[in-house]
Parts: C-alpha cells; sequence; structure tokens
C-alpha cells in the first residue's frame, strides 16, 4: 500500500490504516458493551438506591427447613411460638402428607429440609428409612404406648376417630352409635367416607373398624365397600363438608375436625363408638441429613413441652400425648382400642390394593 | 477487509463517513438513555422512597398512639381497681376504658385479661375470649412486664388469619391489656397511602406476612423475598419490582414496599429499537453522502488518471478540459502543461536527430568537396591553354566541371545534372586509359528531372572502372535508369571481371575499417540509407555472364525533402 513516498510523512501512511480497523472495532466494541450493560444498568441501580435500611443476614444455626401435612390452623401459631421462644426463622413447606414423603424419599429435598411435622405414626413409620431417630430429653413425660420404637418419630397429639352426624337431619336417637351398624344396610349410600388412597385417615378408620368388629379387614372390605353404595369422598375434609351440607347423614372423621366444626357452631354432633376407638398419634420426624439438626431437635422438644400441648389441647381441640395432661380418662364414652401402629404400616398396601379391585367392581 | 477498504479511497472515505456518523449517534444515543434511564429511575426511587417513609411513619404514628392508649389504660385508677378486685362487669369500667380507647377504636380491638380470660373488651358479641397464658403473647408479657409486647398471632377457629397483637402485663395481678390489629383495621389506617399498582407487605420479625395489598403484594413476591431473606441473597434478586423495606420501630415489624420498575421493558426496547433505526438511517444517509461527495472528488481524480494513462500509451495530445478553480483545477493546468512540455521536447529530439543525421551526411559529403582542388584546377587550365596543350587543358576542365559540381550548395540534383557530371568524369577515365573502354548511358527523358543526391553515380563508375574493367581492352559502362512504381532505378553495368563474392560480402558489412579502399562505394550507400531509409541504397550482384551491375534505387521526387536542404544550406 504504497501511498506517500515522503519520508517525514511516513507515519500518515501507517496513520491511514490504523484509525479503520481500531475505530470500527472501537466502535463494535463500545456498542456490545453499552447494548449489554443497558440491561445490567436498571439492576444494577435498582438495588442501589433502594435499600433505606439493610436487613441483617439470618444466620445459618437460627434457621429451620420444616415440612409439614398440617392445615394452616394448626401449625402457624404453633410455628410463631416457636419462632418467639427460640428466635428461629422457619422456613415452612406446607403440603399433603403423601406428597412431601414421597419427594423426601425421593431426595428432592436434598439437604435442605430438617424436619416432618405430621402425618400420622404408621405412615411416618412407613418412610422410617427417610428419617432420623430422635430421643426427645421430655421423653419420660409421654405416654409410653405412644413412643415410637427406635425412637424414629416422635408423636405431637392424638387424634380419636369418631362419627358425626347431621342434627337437621338425624335425631339423637337415630345416630349411629356402633362400627357394626356401618356393616349393615342401616346407613347404605348416606355414609360419608374419603377414598383411602387419598386420606390417610380413611385407612385408619378401616383398621380401627377391623379392630372394633373383631374382624379382619379382607371380610369387612366387601360390606363396607357395599355400605358406600359407590359414593366416596375425595378427602378428609371433603368428608366433613358433606356431612355439614346434607349431603350425607353421617360420615367417621377424626374428633378434632369434628369440634371445630362444632365449636364454629355448624350443625354437626360428635359421637364416640360403643366398641371404642382408636386414637393414633400424629407425629414429626428428623429428616435424614437435616442441615440444621440442633433447630430441629429444638422443635421436637417444644412440641411435646407442657404450653404447645396445653395449647393443642384448649385451642386445637386435640388431644395431648403427655401423661400430665391426657383427656382421655376424663372423656365420657371414650374407649381407646389398642392399635398396632406397625402392623398398619405393613398391611397398608395390600388392603389399599383390595379396596380399589373391589371398588372397580 | 481492511485491505479492500484501503484499496480505494472512496471506500476509505464511505468507512469514515459512515463511522464518523454511527459513533458519534450511537454512543450519544446510547449515553443519553442510560442517563435517562437512571434519571428516571432516580426520580421515580426517590418518589418510591417519600412514599413508604409516609407510610411506615403512619404506622409508627399508630403504633406511638397504641402505646400510650396502653400506658393511660395502666394508669387507669377504675381499670386498675376492677383488675385488683377482679370485677367482671363494671360500667364505670368500660365507661373508662371507652375513653382511653376513644382514638383507637376504629382501629383495633382493646381486651383487658385478668390471667387468660378477657373481663373488658371494646369488641361486639358475646364470645369469651380466651389466651394462653403458658403460651403466646401473655406468657412473654408476663416474661417482660415492663414492656409492650407486639406479636402477629394466627387465630385459626374463626377468622383463619394474622392478626397483630399488643399486649402489656398492667397488674401484677395476671392483668393484661391486649389490643388486636386486625387486617381490615390495617387497610384502614393505610387507606390512600399507595397506589392499587404498588404492593405493601407487613412483615414480623420472622418474615411471616401480617398484611398483604396492592398488585403487587401477591404470595408470589412475598415467596420471592422470603425466599431471598432465607438464602440470604439480595433482596430483590429474581425480582423485577423495586423492593423498599423498612422496619417499624419498637415493633419488630417490617414494611415492605413494592413498586414497579421505572420503565417498563417495553418502553427501554422501543427506545433502543429507535436508535438502532436511526444507526441504521445515518449509515444509510453517510453512504448516500459518501458517494455523492467521492463522486465530485473523484471525477478529476479519474480523468487525470486516464488522461495520464493515455498519455503513456502513446497519445501525446492528451489535454484535460476543466473548469475547476481549486486544486484540481491546478494539477489539472499543471498536467496540460507537462505533456505539452514533454511534446516540444520529444519533438525537439526528432528534429535534433534529423540534424545529425543531415550532418553526417554534410560531413561525408564534404569530403568529396575540396574547394581548393577547384581553384587549382583552374589555373592549370589556363597554363595549359597557354602552352598550347590542349589534352591537359580537356582534362582539367573536366576535372572542373566534376568539382564544381560537388561544391555546389544544394546536396540534390536533377538526373540530368548528375550524368553531366558522369560525361565529364567519364572523358577523363577515357583519356587516362587510352581508350579502352567507353561509357554508354541510356536514361528515358521523363526521368531526367528527377532529382537525386549529388555524387552518388560517379563513384560507381569509378569503381567499375577501376577494379570491374581492370585490365580489359574494350570495356563497357553502361549507365541505365528506369522508373519502378514510385522508385527510380539506376544501372552501373560493366562488362569487366564481375564483383567477387568477398567484395560483395565486405560491401554488406558496412565495416569502415576494411573498407577503405572502397570509400566511395560505401559512402554512396550510405547517402542513399540516410536520405531515403534503410530499404534504399546500393546493391551489387555479379552478373550472370560477364561483368557486375550496381544498382542504385531511390524514391522517385521531383523536389528534395525540404527541411533536409534548407539546413544542409546553413551549414554549407
Amino acid at each position: 500500500m504504497d501511498q506517500y513516498r515522503f519520508n517525514r510523512r511516513t507515519w500518515t501512511k501507517e496513520f491511514q490504516i490504523i484509525p479503520f480497523p481500531v475505530l470500527f472495532c472501537c466502535f463494535l466494541i463500545c456498542l456490545v458493551t453499552m447494548l449489554s450493560s443497558c440491561g445490567r444498568v436498571q439492576k444494577f441501580h435498582a438495588s442501589e438506591k433502594n435499600m433505606d435500611y439493610e436487613l441483617p443476614d439470618i444466620p445459618e444455626e437460627q434457621k429451620l427447613i420444616l415440612y409439614t401435612a398440617h392445615k394452616e390452623d394448626v401449625y402457624r401459631p404453633i410455628l410463631q411460638e416457636f419462632e418467639e421462644q427460640t428466635g428461629i426463622y422457619v422456613e415452612v413447606h406446607p403440603g399433603g402428607t403423601t406428597e412431601l414423603l414421597r419427594s423426601i424419599r425421593a431426595g428432592e429435598a436434598e439437604g435442605e429440609a430438617d424436619i416432618m411435622f405430621g402425618g400420622g405414626g404408621e405412615v411416618l413409620e412407613a418412610y422410617k428409612d427417610c428419617f432420623s431417630p430422635y430421643e426427645t430429653s421430655r421423653k419420660e413425660a409421654l405416654s409410653p404406648e405412644l413412643r415410637s420404637e427406635g425412637n424414629i418419630w416422635t408423636p405431637f397429639t392424638v387424634l380419636p376417630i369418631v362419627f358425626i352426624y347431621n342434627n337437621k337431619l338425624v335425631s339423637r336417637d337415630m345416630a349411629p352409635k356402633s362400627w357394626q351398624e356401618f356393616l349393615t344396610d342401616r346407613w347404605k349410600g348416606t355414609l360419608s367416607f374419603a377414598d383411602p388412597a387419598r386420606s390417610g385417615t380413611s385407612y385408619t378408620i378401616l383398621q380401627t373398624m377391623s379392630i372394633a368388629t373383631g374382624k379382619t379387614i379382607s371380610e369387612i372390605l366387601p360390606i363396607f365397600c357395599h355400605t358406600l353404595d359407590g359414593k366416596l369422598a375425595g378427602g378428609s375434609g371433603d368428608v366433613m363438608q358433606r356431612v355439614e351440607s346434607g349431603d350425607m347423614l353421617v360420615g367417621i372423621t377424626l374428633e378434632e375436625t369434628a369440634m371445630k366444626e362444632i365449636v364454629r357452631g355448624n350443625d354437626i354432633s360428635m359421637v364416640y363408638p360403643q366398641e371404642g376407638t382408636s386414637a393414633v398419634p400424629d407425629g414429626a420426624a428428623i429428616i435424614k441429613g437435616a442441615p440444621h439438626r440442633a433447630n430441629a431437635e429444638k422443635f421436637i422438644d417444644f412440641m411435646v413441652s407442657e404450653g404447645v400441648q396445653r395449647f393443642a389441647v384448649t385451642n386445637l381441640y386435640r388431644r395431648a400425648v403427655r401423661k400430665d395432661l391426657s383427656t382421655v380418662e376424663k372423656t365420657e364414652g371414650l374407649v381407646i382400642l389398642p392399635f398396632d401402629l406397625r402392623k398398619a404400616s405393613r398391611e397398608e398396601d395390600a388392603v389399599l390394593e383390595a379396596f380399589r379391585k373391589i371398588w372397580e367392581e | 477487509m481492511l485491505s479492500y477498504i484501503n484499496k480505494s479511497y472512496r471506500r476509505q472515505l464511505l468507512m469514515s463517513f459512515i463511522l464518523l456518523s454511527v459513533i458519534p449517534l450511537l454512543v450519544s444515543g446510547i449515553l443519553l438513555l442510560m442517563l435517562f434511564r437512571i434519571h428516571v429511575q432516580q426520580d421515580f426511587a426517590e418518589k418510591d422512597m417519600q412514599q413508604e417513609r409516609l407510610i411506615s411513619g403512619k404506622l409508627e404514628d399508630s403504633f406511638r398512639t397504641f402505646r400510650k392508649v396502653i400506658l393511660e389504660i395502666e394508669k387507669d385508677a377504675d381499670i386498675e381497681k376492677a383488675l385488683r378486685r377482679g370485677h367482671v362487669q363494671s360500667s364505670n369500667v368500660y365507661a373508662a376504658l371507652y375513653r382511653e380507647t376513644g382514638t383507637i377504636r376504629d382501629i383495633s380491638v382493646v381486651d383487658i385479661y385478668a390471667g387468660d380470660k378477657c373481663i373488658y373488651t371494646t369488641d361486639r358479641g358475646h364470645t369469651i375470649k380466651t389466651l394462653p397464658k403458658d403460651f403466646g403473647i401473655l406468657a412473654r408479657a408476663d416474661q417482660n412486664p415492663d414492656e409492650i409486647q407486639v406479636e402477629t398471632f394466627y387465630e385459626g377457629l374463626f377468622m383463619r388469619d394474622m392478626t397483630l397483637q399488643i399486649a402489656k402485663k398492667i397488674n401484677a395481678n395476671e392483668g393484661y391489656v391486649v389490643i388486636t390489629v386486625k387486617k381490615e383495621n390495617l387497610m384502614k389506617i393505610l387507606n390512600g397511602m399507595y397506589s392499587g399498582n404498588d404492593g405493601v407487605f407487613l412483615l414480623n420479625r420472622f418474615y411471616e406476612p401480617l398484611f398483604e395489598s396492592g398488585n403487587l403484594g401477591n404470595q408470589e413476591n412475598l415467596q420471592a423475598i422470603r425466599t431471598n431473606l432465607f438464602r440470604r441473597q439480595h433482596l430483590q434478586e429474581n425480582m423485577n419490582v423495586n423492593v423498599y423495606c423498612h422496619p417499624i420501630e419498637t415493633t419488630g415489624l417490617i414494611l415492605f414496599y413494592l413498586t414497579p420498575p421505572a420503565l417498563n421493558e417495553n418502553i427501554y426496547s422501543t427506545m433502543l429499537r429507535v436508535l438502532l433505526l436511526l444507526a441504521v438511517l445515518a449509515i444509510l444517509v453517510s453512504a448516500f453522502l459518501a458517494g455523492y461527495v467521492s463522486n465530485y472528488l473523484s471525477r478529476p481524480i479519474r480523468k487525470l488518471n486516464g488522461a495520464m494513462r493515455d498519455f503513456r500509451h502513446g497519445n501525446l495530445q492528451a489535454h484535460i478540459a476543466t473548469e475547476r478553480d481549486d486544486e484540481f483545477g491546478e494539477l489539472s493546468e499543471g498536467f496540460n502543461k507537462t505533456t505539452v512540455q514533454i511534446r516540444h521536447m520529444m519533438e525537439e529530439r526528432v528534429r535534433q536527430q534529423k540534424e545529425l543525421n543531415a550532418t553526417e551526411i554534410a560531413m561525408v559529403q564534404a569530403q568529396l568537396n575540396p574547394h581548393f582542388l577547384y581553384n587549382t584546377l583552374d589555373t592549370i587550365k589556363w597554363v595549359a591553354k597557354a602552352h598550347h596543350v590542349p589534352e591537359i587543358a580537356m582534362l582539367v576542365e573536366n576535372l572542373s566541371k566534376l568539382l564544381r559540381r560537388s561544391i555546389s550548395g544544394s546536396s540534390f540534383v536533377t538526373l540530368q545534372d548528375a550524368l553531366d557530371v558522369l560525361e565529364s568524369y567519364c572523358a577523363i577515365e577515357e583519356f587516362r586509359f587510352e581508350d579502352t573502354f567507353s561509357c554508354e548511358i541510356e536514361v528515358p527523358e521523363e526521368l531526367m528531372n528527377c532529382v537525386l543526391p549529388k555524387l552518388i553515380l560517379q563513384p560507381v563508375v569509378e569503381n567499375a572502372i577501376i577494379h570491374g574493367l581492370d585490365g580489359v581492352t574494350d570495356g563497357l559502362v553502361k549507365i541505365t535508369a528506369c522508373r519502378k512504381g514510385d522508385d527510380v532505378e539506376i544501372r552501373v553495368m560493366d562488362n569487366g571481371h564481375g564483383i567477387t563474392d568477398d567484395m560483395l560480402k565486405l560491401l554488406a558489412s558496412h565495416d569502415q575499417k576494411k573498407l577503405k579502399g572502397h570509400l566511395g562505394f560505401t559512402n554512396v550507400d550510405t547517402i542513399l540509407r540516410l536520405y531515403y531509409g534503410e530499404e534504399y541504397g546500393l546493391k551489387a550482384r555479379r552478373l550472370p555472364e560477364v561483368g557486375t551491375e550496381v544498382l542504385l534505387r531511390f524514391p522517385y521526387a521531383l523536389e528534395a525533402p525540404k527541411e533536409v536542404s534548407a539546413e544542409i544550406h546553413k551549414n554549407s
């Protein structure tokens, strides 16, 4: 590119060639950086200016990641109290029992879940491979028959099963009194019962029925299904709803649920079964690999403390697991039948399968 | 790419135009955009912060009022009395209660607790309210009797919602005052302080939500904020809204105020698109302008380029016509002048070359023009006449004629004149050789007037006599002429020995040194060639039977070539 021959101007020869590539490159670089940085600018400034106040970081030792199957009205006050008492921040993940347990087992919450709060004893027993045993310091205060073997889980409250009936449609005399009645045609098509595949409570009801009537489940199932007459509620909440609305005359559910509705003023009445009933505890268990194990242990201890247990009795209409707060004896007509949790958890799959088969006919 | 651009200055021009127009445009455009965006964001942020301070100020005001009321209740004599004596219903107490709570009854419910039972309340209805003693706010109020507790409370049975409780122990005998603030109360307090497009969260110490409101006060944003807090990420991580937080002093509550981003992404991308469009437009305009300007500049350059090329390829008349006054005009003028000069120089050279040739010829011919010989011969002639020796007179006279012809002015003579000279010469030679030969001339009449260089026939004839007829007793030299097309051919024939091959070769070689004795012959050849060109000249050949023939060829002309004659005239 011999454009200039004057010696003193050889620098212009180079100058001629440099600006264009240099300029062009600079131009491209400027363009690219500016366009891309514009996106960042907004974020950058948004984050800078808007902090009127810096919130302090939550230290790791003060966190607890809790999975719960309880309803909000049960876990909220308890968690709030736990937070206030201990200063631990709780990250709560509510959900259905089976759904949560399945995700824990699948390891979906790898290293990010500390404790499972809620779920019946037999269910927690069935998933014991996910949990890490813990013996609460308050163990001695608990009723012995409610303790889990190996301390896989710790009981929280005891939930007896009761019959309910719609006050308006069923008189006191006509009200169901025994389990046996449900194996007759008396309440055919008018019994509110949830699909056991969806509701743990329903499964427990079946087991209780078997214990109370002395018959095996395989004997009961066909007759019971006959009684149900093709009508099945979606879940345990639905059971109550159907009786309240008058779609069904009677139902079988947890005492706690029934009490709450009665207190709320709904036209429901509750009956303790004559033969007796089961009072299966629900509980909490520490998940294997919990990142904040110490806090999870604190929660379990808290859960079985006097204050919480009393609160559960008076405000949540449940029954305590503490010996000193046990109200079972004080309740007229309530007979607790022994319930083999382990047997129940072993048989679950088979029973559900059998139920499904019969139901499809 | 770079060499491509650099090869044509037009492309260089185009590139620089484009860069000059686009770069400043884009740079300033983007800068403006950025500044604008920053400015707008700052403006909005300021406004938002102000709004947020208003909201938090209002809340703090309300809480200050609550505290005041609590303290007043604590001091109230009637209420104190009731708590000490454990009265359940007393219109005085209620009157006191209602008096103290006058300012806050529209935004809260005030209860007096004795132990876990509520004994006085500003609430409607008859329900007997209880709060656990060893659990919840009363337990803590008990633990810290001098402090006012502020806690969120989840009421699960009836409301199934969070409320705020403010409690204090006001009596050593398990007397507490509890103010309950529900969501609708908070709505009332904050009524009109934020727009529906914003979002407001009131979270407790543990980031549990007490109150959510506004379009942006939704579950999704709440979860995002809580996740960020728990994961210790930046508060606004993964959120495209502005989040301002402000703790409400002494309550442990934290206000979160959310506003939509200042500049909608759409607006921003539209502006960018417009900018890019402008850049494209700038490029187009530059291209057009560059084309126009470069044309304007390149036309004269191209003209110059073309004229130079023309000139180089031989067109010496190349000329650039231009009316421009600027540097290009000067350049064109310069070019024109230069070509003219070059043209003149070349013509001068040609002329000088021709002059040189002519000079050479003159020099050659000068060898044939000794002046003094002529004068001397004249003298000899007169002496001879005086002494009555006519042979000498005849010889000298012929010689004189010869010499006269040779120093006469023009270098070209008519054929007639040349033949006359030849006759004189022959006369002398015949006498010398005692008539051993004779000379015949056969030239047609029409050729007599053609011109030819002088003294070219004589050397040839001389050659024929001396070399060809050497020793021959009845020699003949015959001179004939004829016209062949545009040329004239003169043949000098002799019936002598015939020229040898060696001689022929020597003559053809034009070697001056070897041809010493035959100078005349080569001179004639040279003269003919110089005047007329290489294709003319002398040719000798041996005749098949006997003798030699020398052929002179030159173009037929009735006049000598002009410039040459003029110049020779000057020199001689």
